[in-house]
């Protein structure tokens, strides 16, 4: 009980410090107006480009996209930060827990992920006019909620690189183009061949999303299951390695010279 | 004071090098080259040198902020790379600059932050960052964001977090430096105070007077190398091997301090005016003082020199004295 309290007090005490978009205009435009105006776009694209269908299909996408990149922006902004700041120089002379630490720059972000999955499928509700109803809100709410856990674990992932180089552009190239493209947001994945596939399953988003398109058609969670225990799956591994290699770069910065990136 | 005590931090033959290119195969560059000292447990121990003399990587090196490339090191008996967590529950780290703060928190949120960081919940992390900001006089600034501090402010910030977790070791690093005579003046105040509660203070500084009267040892370095070591009064006497001559004389002569520079024995002479006369400050071999201060005489004329009078040479002479070997 006392880690968790003494965890509550250092995620949010991160946020408050690392975050970057905390004022209301930034937050409103990056949390809320630009995650919708994407759906909106590609909804409005699908729609009279591919017809109805696909402006579902392309709007549940990119209510996927927005809800990791949200999560990835502060995450990799946060782990940037630090590096700049010089504060990360001060946590790794310290006996901290790594693990601690590696979870702040995550944990305190999960929830606007939730927050910009939710905006989004009711954006799509009401974009695409389909019957709440008929929908297993359910499994959309487990998706949204697998699909914000495996974003963050996914960026945390490249947390390392992005202390190493003092620079997240790096990982800003890499991350969004292989969710773009690998995942079913916007491109069906059996139009992919066959390896791209089975990349496609190891990146987050791909499971969760599934289901959430099978949850619009008022598929019950049994159907599902195995899609939420992929994407579930997928954020354990990220998260696993990830902190492996956090402790990998740990290591590295101390034989190698430091941990600052910012002007001495 | 701190005679017969364990040493708290011992370095034998500690070397660091760090090469460039990607994989690290590019030529070397030494920043530490067999450096061996003890600081004595409950003492303060100054580490002086110029810019790149290495003070700041054994810093490093000794808070586990940087692996050793030969020799080793120990804080309390703990080795540092192999028991650095061990390390790490001891010391304090004090960096210097404005660095290493949340700027977007206030003074009591950065301190209660990092006493979470240290497992102190709540009431404990509350109290601990109530007590940090009372010893260094920030109590009045302790809800204000950290990025309106002014420099003095942020270096007492880091000395509270520095004793957060009360260390048995505290590492400061050029804790002074670039700020105002008042904030530097509550930083020092802190350091006796500190010695006396048995905290074990490394302290690096560019400050020759601060070392001297803060610190019971110090220990010069150049060019990653240990140069000499011992009481600021050690130092002073007998590793320096100089004594300064001053003097006034009743006339200035723009020739005298190039006269002065050709006699055997003499090193630096330094002209300043004291008033209407030209007072010298002379840098004089050990033992040589007596005759130097003859032969003065003789090229002056007695009736020329006011006061003449052999001293010891400050730490900083000393220290100038030595670096210039």
């Amino acid at each position: 009980m006392h880690a968790v309290s003494t965890f509550v007090t250092q995620a949010r005490l991160s946020y408050r410090a690392l975050f970057w978009w905390q004022n209301p205009l930034p937050f409103a435009a990056n949390v809320v107006v630009r995650p919708l105006l994407m759906i909106a776009l590609y909804a409005l694209f699908g729609r009279f480009a591919l017809g109805v269908d696909a402006s579902q299909s392309f709007a549940l996408g990119m209510t996927a996209i927005g809800t990791t990149f949200i999560i990835g922006g502060a995450v990799l902004g946060a782990a940037s930060q630090e590096a700049w700041t010089g504060t990360l120089t001060v946590l790794m002379s310290s006996a901290a827990s790594r693990l601690r630490i590696f979870l702040a720059w995550g944990v305190p972000y999960y929830s606007l992920g939730i927050a910009a999955g939710a905006l989004g499928i009711a954006a799509t509700v009401l974009l695409t006019g389909d019957g709440p109803a008929s929908i297993n809100w359910w499994v959309v709410a487990a998706g949204i909620a697998v699909i914000a856990l495996s974003g963050m674990a996914f960026f945390q992932f490249f947390i390392p690189l992005t202390i190493l180089t003092g620079d997240f552009g790096v990982v800003g190239a890499i991350g969004p183009g292989l969710m773009m493209t690998l995942t079913g947001a916007l491109i069906p994945t059996d139009a992919l061949p066959g390896f791209l596939q089975t990349v496609g399953y190891g990146i987050p988003i791909t499971g969760g999303l599934s289901a959430i398109r099978a949850a619009f058609e008022g598929a019950p969670l049994a159907e599902v299951r195995w899609h939420l225990i992929a994407e579930i799956a997928v954020a354990a591994a990220y998260l696993v390695v990830g902190f492996a290699l956090f402790r990998a770069a740990e290591v590295h910065a101390r034989r190698s010279g430091g941990f600052d990136r910012g002007p001495a | 004071m701190t005679e017969g005590r364990a040493p708290a931090v011992v370095c034998e033959g500690l070397g660091r090098e760090y090469r460039s290119g990607l994989l690290g195969r590019g030529p070397a560059t030494v920043a530490l080259a067999d450096l061996s000292m003890e600081v004595p447990s409950g003492s303060v121990f100054g580490l002086l040198g110029p810019n790149g003399a290495g003070k700041t990587t054994t810093v490093r090196v000794l808070s586990t902020l940087l692996v050793p490339t030969a020799g080793r090191a120990e804080v309390l008996g703990h080795d540092v790379v192999s028991a650095a967590p061990s390390v790490r529950r001891s010391i304090g780290l004090v960096l210097g600059g404005e660095r290493g703060l949340y700027g977007r928190l206030t003074g009591r949120e950065n301190l209660r932050y990092f006493a979470s960081l240290g497992h102190m919940g709540g009431v404990d992390g509350r109290a601990a960052a109530a007590l940090a900001l009372g010893r260094v006089g920030l109590e009045d600034a302790a809800d204000t964001r950290v990025d309106r501090y002014s420099r003095g402010m942020k270096q007492r910030l880091h000395v509270a977090r520095g004793l957060l977790s009360s260390p048995r070791v505290l590492f400061l690093d050029e804790p002074t430096i670039g700020i105002d005579p008042v904030g530097a003046q509550e930083i020092r105040r802190l350091v006796p105070e500190l010695a006396a509660e048995g905290v074990t203070v490394l302290l690096t500084t560019h400050y020759m007077f601060e070392a001297d009267s803060l610190c019971d040892r110090v220990a010069l370095i150049d060019r990653g190398s240990l140069v000499a070591q011992g009481t600021p009064g050690e130092i002073k006497r007998e590793f320096s091997n100089v004594r300064m001559i001053e003097l006034t004389l009743r006339e200035a002569s723009a020739e005298l301090a190039d006269s002065l520079r050709a006699v055997s024995g003499v090193g630096r002479v330094e002209v300043s005016m004291d008033g209407l006369r030209q007072r010298l400050t002379v840098t004089v071999d050990a033992g040589r003082e007596e005759t130097v201060a003859r032969q003065v005489r003789g090229i002056l004329g007695g009736g020329a020199v006011g006061d003449l009078a052999v001293r010891d040479p400050t730490l900083e002479e000393a220290y100038l004295s030595i670096l210039s070997r």
